[in-house]
């Protein structure tokens, strides 16, 4: 490949057009050019991204805000348990990975879902005090449950408001389980609590309580047994929960 | 059963809901949205990936309702499922949080680094996960419509698009053709030769030029 075909090559390799094999030779070629001719390419390289970045405004699009819910969540649990304690599934994808960082060092490889979830029951289970009636509660292992339901194939998610704020649950029928995350959701009545209840044909089943002093700005929750439960719902009950909702629903996320 | 209480979690305040996206536009078939951001705000980006670098979750935030309309938008243009889109937005996002140290000003802008992730995340996607499927689509050109004359068409009247648009115009059809197969359609150029019938210098060529026309138009601006 002589050096105008690399730097030919350069605008294909920045709109991420050039792969596998090929994409291995440009690098190897490239190691072994001239500092003009590298630099030219890199520059090559980065003007397209740069061309394609100022074309992104004209496709932008608002995800749904559950995205947002999702991300930050995620983001957080990490912050509370490094990724370098959790051991991390192999990355599922890779065809024309690891060439292309050679070529522009832009990033690094990550794996990036399963880390995530696994942190999210770090955060249930270290910053937060109150597991109840999980076997493996009294563990130091984290609880697999939201790291099953992040990894599920079957995950999705349903999000409503709960007064001015937000909840969204992330569940996987196959993990039995979700993850709850409020945003903003004010806290209950001083002398009240909320309270969840999974809401299934029989009936309706305690998922928890949660006190004045347990809703945060952001609050995290992970809720088992979802059996065939319909729809996650809050009540306000009296201090300890009820056996029974004693009043009417005051938000309610169905499962699809 | 179940049985979890909720609970509190460190940084109460750290990851409250930021000001959303401006939508600008909406369109019946597909909704585009745009986000206004003035230069100050994309200026904003490198400061906050030096936040995030450090932990910031307040920064990440912030980084995350800035940009997550482009990156979205842009993934959803290549895997063409929402479901598919929002997981790999959602590890655009991630990957940002962990690595928003690598980001390195000198070698371009905090946007183009960011869409250059992205973008290489759905592109590995597409490839991988759907290629059979893909390879299906990949003859019937007629009844495929350009990105870029979908976007021609929905935003031409907003100011605030116009000039990218306008730059887009500048492209001739059969460049433009190119780069948005090789770009949107996650096609290696030798694949976007085979579904055009052309050479490969051919394509080679289309994409060179179209991208130093656009390049010209916008000016190697950082936006």
């Amino acid at each position: 490949m002589s050096d105008d075909e690399l730097l030919d090559l350069a605008p294909a390799v920045g709109l991420d057009a050039v792969h596998g094999t090929e994409l291995d030779e440009v690098t190897q070629r490239l190691d072994s050019a001239s500092l003009e001719v590298r630099d030219a390419f890199h520059r090559e390289v980065t003007a397209t991204r740069e061309a394609m970045a100022n074309v992104s405004h004209v496709t932008a699009m608002a995800p749904p805000q559950t995205l947002r819910d999702r991300v930050l969540a995620a983001a957080r649990a990490e912050a509370a348990a490094p990724t370098d304690e959790t051991p991390v599934p192999p990355a599922p994808e890779s065809p024309a990975e690891s060439p292309s960082a050679t070529v522009i060092p832009l990033q690094r490889r990550r794996r990036i879902l399963y880390a995530a979830a696994a942190a999210v029951v770090a955060v249930a289970i270290g910053a937060i005090g109150w597991v109840i009636g999980v076997a493996s509660s009294s563990d130091d292992a984290p609880t697999p449950t939201a790291e099953q339901v992040f990894a599920a194939g079957d995950v999705r998610s349903t999000s409503g408001d709960v007064a001015t704020g937000r909840a969204t649950v992330t569940y996987s029928p196959s993990a039995d389980a979700g993850v709850l995350v409020m945003n903003d959701v004010p806290p209950p009545q001083p002398g009240t609590v909320y309270q969840m209840w999974l809401v299934g044909p029989t009936g309706e089943t305690s998922a928890g309580t949660m006190t004045d002093e347990d809703v945060a700005p952001s609050t995290t929750a992970v809720i088992e047994g979802l059996g065939d439960a319909t729809a996650l719902a809050f009540t306000v009950e009296p201090p300890g929960g009820s056996t029974a909702p004693t009043g009417p629903f005051v938000a309610e996320l169905p499962f699809s | 059963m179940m049985l979890l209480a909720p609970g509190r979690v460190r940084e109460p305040k750290s990851l409250r809901a930021g000001r959303p996206p401006v939508r600008l536009i909406d369109d019946d078939d597909r909704v585009l949205a745009v986000t206004a951001d003035p230069a100050s705000e994309v200026a904003a980006l490198p400061a906050l990936l030096d936040r995030i670098a450090t932990g910031d979750s307040e920064a990440f935030a912030r980084f995350y309702d800035l940009t997550s309309d482009r990156v979205y938008g842009m993934v959803l243009r290549v895997l063409r499922d929402p479901g598919f889109s929002e997981e790999t937005t959602q590890e655009v996002f991630l990957q940002v949080w962990r690595s928003a140290q690598a980001f390195d000003p000198k070698a371009g802008s905090a946007l183009s680094w960011l869409i250059t992730l992205a973008h290489r995340r759905a592109v590995d996607r597409v490839r991988s996960e759907s290629a059979a499927s893909r390879r299906d689509v990949t003859y019937g050109l007629e009844s495929m419509r350009s990105t870029f004359d979908e976007v021609t068409e929905a935003v031409e009247s907003r100011e605030v698009t116009r000039e990218v648009v306008g730059c887009l115009d500048t492209l001739s059809e059969v460049q433009r053709q190119s780069v948005d197969l090789a770009y949107y359609h996650g096609l290696s150029y030798r694949e976007v030769a085979e579904r055009l019938t052309v050479a490969l210098p051919t394509v080679k060529s289309r994409i060179r030029d179209g991208l130093k026309r656009l390049r010209q138009c916008l000016g190697d601006r950082h936006v």
